[in-house]
């Protein structure tokens, strides 16, 4: 079976530091493909490599079979992948239905002015992340983090994803919240959406990811099941003094 | 934007569009000439704000697209006798053409760059109207005696204010579409924006094109209201700081801002003239300006919004009792 | 052509002097103080009312110059630029306004002709053909003092090296106790009182007017655009380019033209290469 989302021998170099080393995986359709590793071992530089936000220095990024080193962010974005910030980003002026809004507005310049767009689906998506009528009306000012990374995530949602990639969704995030996201990632998995999942909260993880790869400074050590890859010395190596995950 | 607040809005501006028609009935002469330079300065001020108040790309260099339309203009019509219904189209035509090389560093620079680059733009522009072809431009004393397009303070009254208003309300129900939150996301954050798959190229070209059009019609209409075009008066610093603060003044990334930008400093310098002549002015504006920006970086129209939402209840309250 | 390198030389050491406090403001700061050619303005001046209206002696003229340079560089910071620090774009919008501002203010008080200024040094040096007036030449040395002056501060004090470490790393810089804001302050009293130096020599080598503010602003804007943001030594390097670049157009092409050049590498500069042709690339 060939992967729908696949990164093959790519290589990021900042300066001297090589953020991401001769990296190669796939991500299958409707697979949940976790990415865990310590600060600072490329995971959101792989995001961006992936999303088209940096140039790799080589390698190559292919969707459904098609090469798309070169294609431009938004580009990909309408192919059907989509990813989240590991640090949000809302559109601080607007509110949350606005920002959400934006997420979901077409690539056209007359459409955005001819078209009545219907609101329904942006509702929909507000409600599914757990926002009230009451949210969707606040400023991102006024947010706390778990609530600004539920509105990253509904954002990037509204896009429409095929496969969308998530930074660190559960940072910041209550027990409860956590149970709510989780429930909707599966419910949406279940529908055929493609996941990449990055999270230091691996407990929060393991239910959610078929498989996963682990990454340290720059290069891929492992690839397995999730409890199978817990198990891998190389990993306990790479984590040592970072977590603690055989709670 | 729910219906009942489409329909105010709507009705404000037809409001205004009808005070604005029955002032030449009660205002002087002295009066109307000062409110049609006003509507020629909301103009600029809107075109001003359509790429920087939205977009966030802040454009020093306004005065050098407007100078673009004055002089094809000027040109057209002073050397090949040109008509005006060719000549002021093709000074709009020019000016986009202009706006696109505008357009082109902002592909790339982004913030306090880009600013500098159309700074560059309008400066050059200074120099070389005056040494270049100074047979065709009139070098450093420009062109004057330029046709007229009718003649009188009333008429032009009414042509400047028609075309200011028609201006405003095209752009008032362009950006309350999606497109305005568009432009807005690109000025609040532009790869987010991309990282939500709109091209912001696109989206961009879409601003400057309608901004250099904007002021192409400003700029054309502008120089055969005065019938005069020269280096100074134009590609100037004391011009671009003119509408800079009409529409900082006002309140930038609205449409009602800089109109009330414009309207607020003409007025202001109306009143001011017998104790401030020439370059007070921009003293007092600047000072204004900068105490405004300061405390409320959205300006006048912001200051009245919040006014008016303190207002209104208590009013509804007055009425309903 | 001897003639044209020696005027060349002097000149673009005086745009050096010219550049380089905006250069400061802009390394540590990280926004672009669009009333930079104020202090320059305002050095002139008020050189020029301390000697030919009050009859002051020149060191007098010099101190009181430099004294309005640094104070004024002080109000800019404190009044204006720290209110809205986080935001470059509101910091260029409101210096450009501040400089309109005080260019009106200056109109009001010595009217909007020109004036002329008493060289500093009088005389002409003629050697073989080679025409200099002693007064670019004394700026000229003035400028590379001034200059190494501020590289031996910046090098070596630790007050200096306080400075740069804010302009490297703002962050690195807090957590190892220096206050960004202080460092901010030192810096735009330095940036005033070297723009109101090079102001001085600036209005005595062109005219005292109230629109002198924007061409050595630009010629500032242009160094900090093509040396990127700068170390000194960069902004040195491309003052000469500039410097040398108005000379020669003036010399062999025409001196109406000889903005236009530097316009033209602001823009094309700008295009081709955002980050600048040297230095660093942040922003
Ligand atoms: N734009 C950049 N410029 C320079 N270095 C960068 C840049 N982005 C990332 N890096 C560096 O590359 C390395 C990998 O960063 P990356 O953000 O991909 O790690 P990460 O695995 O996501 O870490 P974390 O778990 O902390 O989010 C880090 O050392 C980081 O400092
Ligand atoms: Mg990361």
């Amino acid at each position: 079976m060939t992967a729908l989302l696949k990164l093959s021998g790519a290589s990021k170099k900042f300066g001297g530091l090589v953020a991401v080393n001769n990296v190669s995986f796939g991500v299958e359709k409707g697979e949940s493909l976790g990415l865990i590793g310590p600060n600072g071992a490329g995971k959101t530089t792989t995001f961006s490599i992936l999303m088209g936000e940096h140039r790799p220095d080589s390698g190559s990024v292919e969707f459904r079979g098609q090469t798309i080193t070169k294609v431009p962010t938004h580009r990909r974005v309408q192919m059907g992948i989509a990813r989240t910030h590991q640090i949000p980003r809302p559109f601080g002026e607007m509110d949350v239905f606005e920002n959400v809004r934006v997420g979901s507005m077409p690539d056209s310049v007359w459409r955005l002015i001819a078209e009545k767009e219907p609101e329904r689906d942006e509702w929909e998506i507000i409600k599914s992340v757990g926002f009230g009528e009451r949210e969707a009306g606040m400023l991102p000012g006024q947010l706390s983090m778990g609530e600004l990374r539920k509105l990253e995530l509904a954002r990037t949602l509204a896009a429409g994803p095929e496969v969308l990639l998530l930074d660190e969704v559960f940072a910041g995030l209550t027990v409860g919240e956590i149970a709510q996201l989780t429930d909707l990632l599966l419910e949406r998995k279940k529908l055929g959406m493609t996941y990449m999942i990055v999270s230091h909260d691996l407990r929060s993880l393991k239910p959610l990811v078929d498989r996963v790869i682990v990454m340290s400074f720059g290069s891929l050590i492992a690839e397995g099941e999730f409890d199978d890859v817990m198990a891998d010395e190389g990993v306990r190596e790479a984590y040592l003094g970072q977590a603690r995950f055989d709670e | 934007m729910p219906k009942s607040q489409f329909h105010r809005y709507l009705l404000c501006w037809l409001a205004f569009g009808a005070f604005m028609c029955l002032v030449p009935l009660f205002a002087s002469t002295g009066m109307v000439r000062v409110l049609i330079f006003a509507n020629f300065l909301a103009i600029f001020a809107m075109s001003w704000d359509i790429i920087s108040g939205r977009t966030g790309y802040i454009s020093f260099g306004h005065p050098f697209l407007i100078g673009i339309a004055g002089y094809t203009t000027a040109i057209l019509t002073r050397h090949l006798d040109a008509p005006l219904y060719v000549s002021i189209p093709l000074a709009i035509l020019a000016t986009l053409v202009g706006g696109a090389l505008f357009f082109v560093p902002a592909l790339r620079i982004r913030g306090t760059y880009f600013a500098l680059v159309t700074l560059a733009f309008m400066e050059l522009m200074y120099q070389l109207t005056q040494v270049i072809a100074p047979k065709i431009t009139g070098g450093t004393r420009g062109l004057s005696g330029l046709k007229t397009i009718i003649l009188g303070a009333v008429p032009n009254y009414y042509l400047s204010f028609f075309v200011m208003f028609a201006i405003a309300f095209c752009l008032w129900l362009i950006v309350r579409t999606r497109i305005g939150s568009a432009l807005a996301a690109i000025r609040m954050d532009e790869e987010a924006v991309t990282a939500l798959g709109l091209s912001t190229f696109k989206l961009k070209l879409f601003a400057f094109g309608t901004s250099a059009a904007v002021a192409g019609i400003g700029g054309a209409l502008y120089v055969h209201y005065i019938g005069s075009i020269a280096p100074r008066a134009l590609f100037d610093i004391n011009f671009l700081f003119t509408i800079l603060v009409a529409a900082l003044l006002g309140g930038s990334g609205t449409i009602a801002g800089p109109i009330l930008g414009a309207y607020f400093l003409t007025f202001l310098l109306e009143y001011l003239r017998p104790f401030l002549s020439g370059a007070e002015r921009y003293l007092i504006y600047g000072a204004i300006t900068l105490i405004v920006y300061v405390l409320e970086p959205r300006g006048l129209h912001s200051i009245l919004e919040r006014a008016y939402a303190r207002i209104a209840p208590a009013l509804a309250r007055g009425f309903a009792r | 052509m001897i003639n044209v390198l020696i005027q060349g030389l002097a000149l673009s050491g005086l745009y050096a002097l010219l550049a380089v406090g905006f250069t400061m403001i802009f390394s540590v700061g990280r926004v672009l103080n669009l009333a930079y050619g104020v202090y320059i303005m305002l050095g002139g001046y008020m050189y020029y009312t301390a000697v030919q209206v009050l009859g002051l002696p020149k060191i007098g003229g010099f101190a009181f110059a430099i004294a309005s340079g640094i104070a004024f560089g002080v109000l800019t910071y404190t009044i204006l630029v720290r209110r809205l620090e986080d935001n470059p774009v509101a910091v260029e919008i409101a210096t450009l306004i501040l400089a309109v501002v005080m260019q009106s203010l200056i109109i009001l008080i010595y009217r909007p002709v020109s004036k002329s200024m008493w060289p500093v040094v009088q005389g002409v040096f003629r050697y073989e053909g080679v025409f200099v007036t002693y007064n670019l030449l004394v700026a000229m040395v003035v400028s590379w003092v001034a200059l190494a002056g501020l590289l031996l501060f910046v090098r070596y004090t630790r007050y200096g090296r306080a400075i740069q470490a804010v302009s490297m790393d703002r962050k690195g810089a807090v957590i190892s106790g220096i206050d960004p804001r202080q460092m901010n302050l030192a810096t735009w009293a330095i940036s005033g009182a070297l723009g109101a130096l090079a102001g001085v020599f600036f209005a005595t080598y062109t005219q005292l007017n109230p629109s002198m503010w924007v061409g050595p602003l630009i010629v500032a804007v242009a160094v900090v655009v093509v040396g990127g943001i700068g170390s000194i030594i960069g902004s040195l390097i491309v003052a000469h380019i500039i410097g040398f670049m108005e000379t020669f157009t003036t010399a062999l092409i025409a001196a109406e033209l000889r903005g236009v050049f530097t316009m033209i590498l602001i823009i094309v500069v700008l295009v081709v290469a955002p980050k600048g042709l040297f230095g660093r690339s942040e922003l």
